[in-house]
């Protein structure tokens, strides 16, 4: 499958849409006054291909920030009595960055370990992904080449490069293959597009910079070596503790589960929503405790998360450098900034 | 036995109880779990058996004193409800000003039908012991009837410990600090599902701080967008001016002129 080049003119995407828009929530991004968000597209809808990535990512889609897990009512008898949500439509992404595909991998495999989730893996299962190549970085703090998440392709079941004109699209599941054939898009893309899409390819590193001086897989063993830096203290002065770094990152998976009961307590409703471990009263347990009580430490476990416990727990590293979590943070912190300090030190 | 509750008010605009009034659709249910035996903005009788006082507004006159001390001598639990209640709130923005230097320059010297006036506008908890808050201005009517069922199940009403971006971003509400606009979300306690920015406004804090404020943080954060540290003290002045919420944050951020 991985020389199923097709091309597909862009007013075929209109079919595109209304062809998912059969079996799933087709969602894609949209201009929202200044910000991108991840919201419903219908046909008809200018599907936006230079998008310079969503204030949310992603995984609000098989994560939701919200998510009911059951319902419960407590019968005469005094016995519970347990209700699942009805299964929802799947979603269908459409136009998914390499940083944002890396971040579904590494949402499967948190979901897939040893706290094994259902719900999680199964929307991933379900859900359409149309990828889509990036030409330009989306924002000053993106370093995406550098974490090696700029040349993913997958999971998704269609992979789309803009060349200009027409639009080259790699089929890499059956499912994807079923959705091109019904656009009526199986025309292989010409030889000279395929020149042109090699060349674009080669000349892509000129547009991305490289903005650390070392690998990916060299963080874990530069982040031990900053076990006790100053630094942590140094740039938790200038946090908030506002959360946003947590809530925009797209491989961060914390939840929080809470019970919403009616005023009786009888019946009630069992959520669980997006948390983080920058949030305050994250790390507070029964009778009060803090574990990770202050801003420097909370600012420590974030960055070890994501540069070395991820990797060493499921072989991926944590963090993509889609650059969300500086871009949005009041203060500026930045993960890449703090990447590339803890990288220099001796 | 359903609790017996009581609703009180002191120095406020009233409207937090019109917003345990408006949830009409869960009033028969709420009636059927608490007597409500005190609660002059809704009915005639007036009881003064009962276990749970929900009291808002701030401490103004010298009469509220002994009268917040009644209630809380029958109370087995107090609830403040509100800003002005929990903060002291906008009543507490005339503490910086001598009260008779405002009354010459609000009432053009005249005394008649002027009440005599406490030093500072304060909140319930200078006075008397608190047992839980529900913070906002107004409260929310969910988080209301939440704390209700908390305390008849036995439990401590929650209180969100976290920020007002938790709930903004969670809302997919573009950062109004982002675009230049005073916005005090990132002090601020959470609880109210960040209402005010969804609609444009900036927060104003009307909850009081989240359980770690880096003030020197938001002084920063004004000035990289473009804003002056002092429109953030400014701004803290409008919720947080009671002498001792001031203290929080105003060593961090330079205060401004008195408002």
């Amino acid at each position: 499958m991985d020389n199923e080049i097709y091309r597909l003119p862009r007013e075929r995407l209109d079919s595109l849409i209304e062809r998912l828009a059969r079996d799933y929530r087709v969602v894609g991004p949209v201009k929202q006054g200044a910000t991108w968000m991840w919201t419903d597209v219908r046909p008809g809808m200018p599907l936006a291909l230079d998008y310079p990535t969503t204030m949310l990512p992603p995984r609000q889609f098989f994560a939701p920030m919200r998510e009911t897990l059951f319902r419960y009512h407590r019968g005469d008898d005094g016995r519970f009595a347990f209700e699942e949500p009805a299964g929802e439509r799947p979603f269908a992404l459409l136009g998914v960055h390499g940083c944002d595909l890396t971040a579904l991998r590494v949402l499967r495999a948190f979901h897939e370990s040893s706290c094994r989730d259902r719900l999680v893996p199964g929307r991933l299962d379900r859900s359409f992904v149309m990828g889509l190549a990036c030409w330009t970085p989306c924002l000053p703090e993106s370093f995406c080449r550098d974490m090696g998440s700029l040349e993913s392709e997958s999971p998704a079941s269609l992979y789309v490069w803009d060349i200009g004109g027409v639009l080259l699209v790699k089929v890499q599941t059956a499912r994807g293959r079923e959705i091109m054939r019904d656009v009526g898009a199986l025309d292989a893309a010409t030889p000279d597009e395929l020149v042109a899409l090699r060349k674009r390819l080669r000349t892509r590193p000129e547009a991305f910079p490289a903005q650390l001086q070392f690998a990916p897989e060299k963080l874990a063993t530069s982040l031990k070596a900053a076990e006790s830096d100053i630094l942590w203290e140094a740039t938790a002065d200038r946090c908030l503790s506002c959360g946003r770094c947590n809530l925009v990152c797209p491989t961060c998976t914390c939840f929080d589960v809470g019970d919403q009961a009616s005023l009786s307590g009888g019946d009630g409703t069992r959520t669980r929503s997006w948390t983080g471990c920058q949030v305050p009263g994250f790390s507070r347990v029964a009778g009060g405790h803090d574990f990770r009580p202050g801003r420097a430490q909370q600012l420590r476990y974030r960055i070890f998360r994501k540069g070395k416990y991820m990797p060493e727990r499921y072989g991926m590293v944590g963090c993509t450098g889609c650059g969300r979590c500086a871009t949005h943070c009041p203060t500026h912190i930045s993960i890449r900034e703090i990447f590339l300090q803890v990288g220099r030190a001796p | 036995m359903r609790p017996r509750v009581a609703f009180f008010s002191f120095g406020s605009c009233e409207g937090c109880q019109l917003q345990v009034l408006s949830v009409e659709d869960v009033l028969p249910e709420l009636l059927s779990v608490v007597e409500v035996v005190n609660f002059r903005e809704a009915m005639d009788d007036r009881g003064d058996d009962y276990d749970i006082a929900f009291v808002e507004g701030s401490l103004v006159k010298p009469d509220d004193v002994a009268e917040l001390q009644q209630i809380r001598a029958r109370a087995k639990i107090l609830v403040a409800i509100g800003a002005c209640a929990c903060l002291g709130g906008v009543n507490a923005m005339r503490n910086r000003r001598p009260v008779t230097e405002l009354a010459r320059e609000v009432y053009d010297g005249r005394q008649d039908g002027v009440f005599a006036a406490l030093p500072d506008a304060s909140p319930l908890s200078s006075v008397v012991q608190v047992n839980y808050e529900i913070r906002g201005c107004p409260i929310d009517r969910i988080e209301f009837l939440e704390a209700v069922r908390s305390l008849i199940a036995g439990t401590v009403p929650y209180v969100p410990p976290f920020a007002v971006c938790v709930e903004c971003t969670l809302r997919g509400t573009p950062c109004l600090l982002e675009r230049g606009i005073p916005c005090l979300g990132s002090v601020a306690r959470a609880g109210c599902n960040a209402v005010c920015p969804a609609y444009g406004a900036p927060c104003e804090a009307c909850r009081g701080f989240h359980e770690v404020p880096n003030f020197e943080a938001l002084g920063e954060a004004f000035f990289r967008h473009g804003m002056t540290r002092t429109l953030a003290a400014e701004k803290l002045q409008l919720f947080n001016n009671y002498r001792e919420v001031r203290e929080a944050w105003e060593q961090a951020v330079p205060s401004s002129s008195a408002t």
